[in-house]
This record gives structure tokens, sequence and C-alpha cells, in this order.
């Protein structure tokens, strides 16, 4: 069977592994958080997360924030 | 110490030299009038907190941009550079903006093809080079041709870059299955090169949750606030002990806080500042280390520090690459493609 490229199918690395995929590799993403929502006053007050996944950063990051939820965003290198 | 002197023939200058070294920190103490301070938080929390106690001046511009907010500000003698906040990155930044001194919108210097966090911004006077911290990268920008001159990965992730007596301090974390690490690197600002690391806070592995460290200075020591404690450290004692304590924070209730909205903390003016959170309420905390004085009052839109100089309302102060300026902003409608940035020249 002919083997194929990444260049050849164009995809970059990183859409071959999925990001959480890259996660278990390397141990984990940051993500940057902050309470409450985009445009509250929370956004003052970020603080880094690292997680598998967006996800479970936003779990933990609103059960610092007293049930004002939170935001997150990946903060990659 | 007249035992230990008795029994040698040393000279008067080696007994002067002994003096010295014993009496330093008596010394220290005399210049450094916040050396070994523990600031205990009374918490009396007031309405809101005069702009006039704590400023001379407040310097108010309006960018017609739907920013969200502004996450960084550094001053040049000329210009200001800031990082904006984008509704599109969930208030987060990630690019950067030359304005002239009047306020007046120049142009945007930075915003790479393959949009990334900025996490922290620094500025080179001597050399009009501008720093952008990223998670895992730092690069530097020509700020005579606004271009990028030099980019490079650094294997710990940053929180904060301030320039000090002609080097780059990195402040950030790391960690492992087995430990989390607060770190202050020293990086050299023309070649990017890591120098030095010149603290270490080291934990073991927790929620691998990180609160930002702050760095500030004066014209003679560098302040960096990290790690788990409500502690700065200086410079001046390469960050062995710290300098400053803020005691009582959490109203001797430990389980009342929670350290990772201790941000903002540092030295600015002749005052030293934090934000912090105590069980539910986010609050903001200045202290005159010269009067020991303090002001504290809960962080929101009806409370916090008052512009009582223009009358424009409240504002939560953040640190600059400055000694003498915090600034803030203010959005009175989401919706509004306005913002006003608003600089604090705080009292020396």
């Amino acid at each position: 069977m002919k083997k194929l490229s990444l260049g050849k199918l164009k995809l970059r690395s990183e859409e071959v592994l999925q990001r959480s995929h890259l996660a278990n590799i390397f141990g984990g993403y940051d993500y940057d958080c902050y309470c409450g929502f985009t445009g509250g006053c929370g956004e003052n007050d970020p603080f880094s997360v690292s997680r598998n996944s967006l996800e479970e950063a936003l779990q933990y990051a609103a059960s610092q924030c007293n049930g004002c939820g939170a935001t997150c965003e990946g903060a990659y290198p | 110490m007249i035992l230990i002197l008795s029994g040698t023939n040393k000279g008067p200058t080696f007994i002067l030299k002994i003096m010295m070294i014993l009496f330093l920190p008596y010394l220290l103490s005399i210049f450094n009038y916040y050396l070994n301070q523990d600031i205990v938080v009374e918490h009396v929390y007031l309405d809101g907190i005069n702009v006039s106690s704590i400023a001379d001046d407040v310097l108010i511009f309006e960018l017609n941009k739907d920013y969200s907010n502004i996450r960084h500000l550094v001053l040049s003698e000329d210009f200001y550079y800031l990082s904006p906040g984008e509704i599109d990155y969930k208030g987060f930044s990630v690019s950067v903006s030359k304005l002239d001194k009047a306020g007046t919108f120049i142009k945007e210097i930075y915003r790479p093809k393959d949009p990334k966090l900025i996490t922290s911004l620094g500025y080179y006077p001597e050399k009009n080079l501008l720093f952008v911290a990223h998670n895992k990268s730092i690069l530097s920008i020509d700020t005579n041709a606004d271009k990028v001159v030099r980019e490079v990965k650094v294997d710990k992730s940053i929180t904060r870059i301030l320039m000090f007596k002609n080097k780059l301090y990195v402040a950030g974390f790391e960690y492992t299955d087995e430990s989390e690490t607060y770190y202050l690197d020293v990086y050299d600002p023309l070649s990017l090169k890591l120098l030095d690391t010149k603290k270490e806070m080291n934990y073991v592995a927790g929620d691998k949750a990180f609160r930002h460290s702050s760095i500030t200075s004066n014209d003679s020591e560098l302040f960096v606030a990290m790690g788990t404690l409500n502690e700065i450290y200086s410079s001046v004692d390469d960050f062995k002990k710290p300098v400053l304590t803020f005691k009582n924070i959490y109203n001797n209730k430990p389980s009342g806080g929670n350290i990772l909205f201790s941000s903002n903390q540092g030295l600015v003016g002749k005052f030293a500042t934090t934000y912090f959170k105590y069980l539910n309420s986010n609050y903001f905390f200045i202290y005159d280390l010269k009067s020991d004085k303090q002001y504290l009052s809960k962080k929101g839109k009806n409370s916090g520090f008052y512009d009582d100089l223009k009358n424009t309302g409240f504002y939560s102060p953040l640190l600059t690459n400055s000694s003498e300026y915090m600034f803030s902003y203010k959005k009175y409608d989401t919706n509004e493609n306005k913002i006003l940035v608003v600089l604090f020249k705080i009292k020396s």
C-alpha cells in the first residue's frame, strides 16, 4: 500500500493528533481563565489552569468562582 | 563582637567592614521604609477609595475601538503600548496597539497570523524595544520600525515580564506530575537568552492552577509577588526574604480566601497594593507605606477606586511598567465601539 505523507494530505501535525491527544502526551495545556463572563469585572483577575481540555479547565475555574461561572481560553504556546 | 575583635590583630579598615556587615540590615531599613514589614489588613471596607488620596492626576483618553477591555499597558517616553481584550478571544488579548501621549490611536503594531494570547508587555527605553510575552514565548519589537526583531520559545509558562536595569525579568510557572513551581527568570533583552533563575518557589503537585505573578520596580529595586503566599520579595536581598507581607487578608479564616485572586500585588509610588478575594468578593487594597494609612474597597461597578478628580466613576487600577502609573479602562456599554483608557499618576 502506498504511504501518504502528511504534506501530501495537507495536514498539520496538530490536526492529525487532536489537542486532547497531545495533552495526554505532554501533560496538559495551559488555559487562562477568569470568573464571570466577557465584559464583566472578573476579566481583571485572570489565573492559569492546566487541563487536558477546555471543558475541564472551565469546570475547574468555575469551581473557584463561587457560582459566577468562568471564562477560559487556551493559552497555546 | 568585642570578643571576636579583641582576638584579632586586624586594622581599623577590617573593623569598619565588620561593623558595616553587622549594621547593614539597619542601614537598609533606613533607606527602605518597608523592609520586612507586615501590612495587616484591617478589613475596614470603604464604599470607594478616592483617587485623590492615592494619585496626583488622572489622564483619560477615549478610543473608538470595540475593545472588550485593556489587558496590558506600558509607557514609553513618547507612546503608550496596549494590548486590548477582544470579544472574539473571550476578552483576552492577541494584539498590541500604539498610541501617542495624547491618547490618539496610531496603529496596531502586532497581531500574528496565528493568534495566541498575550500574557504581558515590557518596554526597554534605552533600545526602544517592546517585549510581548505569550504563554511560552517572548518576542521583541523594534518600536522605531514597529517590526518584530526576535522571538524565542521558552519551556516555562509566562505570566508577567518587566524590564529592570537592562535585564528582562520573566515570572511564571511550570509543573510536572510531582511538583508545581513558580519562578522568576532573567533574560538578556537583546538576545532573549536566559541568563539566570533568580527565584523558585516549589510545591508538591496540587490543582495545577496558578495565580499570575506580579513584578513592579522603583529606581533601585525590583519587586516580585509569586507563589502561594501574599508576600513581596525584593532584588535588594536577591529575593531571599519577603520585604512586605500582607497579613490577615483572609480575616483569620484561611479557608475564606483564594490565592489565585491575589493579583496586581506590588509597590507603586509610595504604596503597596494588591487585589485579593475574601469569601465571595474581590477587593482592591492599597497601603500608604509612609503614613501607614490603608484603603480597602470591594471591586465593582459601584465601588472600588473612585475618580473624584474628574468624576468619571469607579475603576479597578492595574499595574503598568512604570513605578509612577497605574491604568484602568471603562466601557459604558459593552456593545459600544468606544472605550475609555485611564492613567493614574500615583503619589510618590
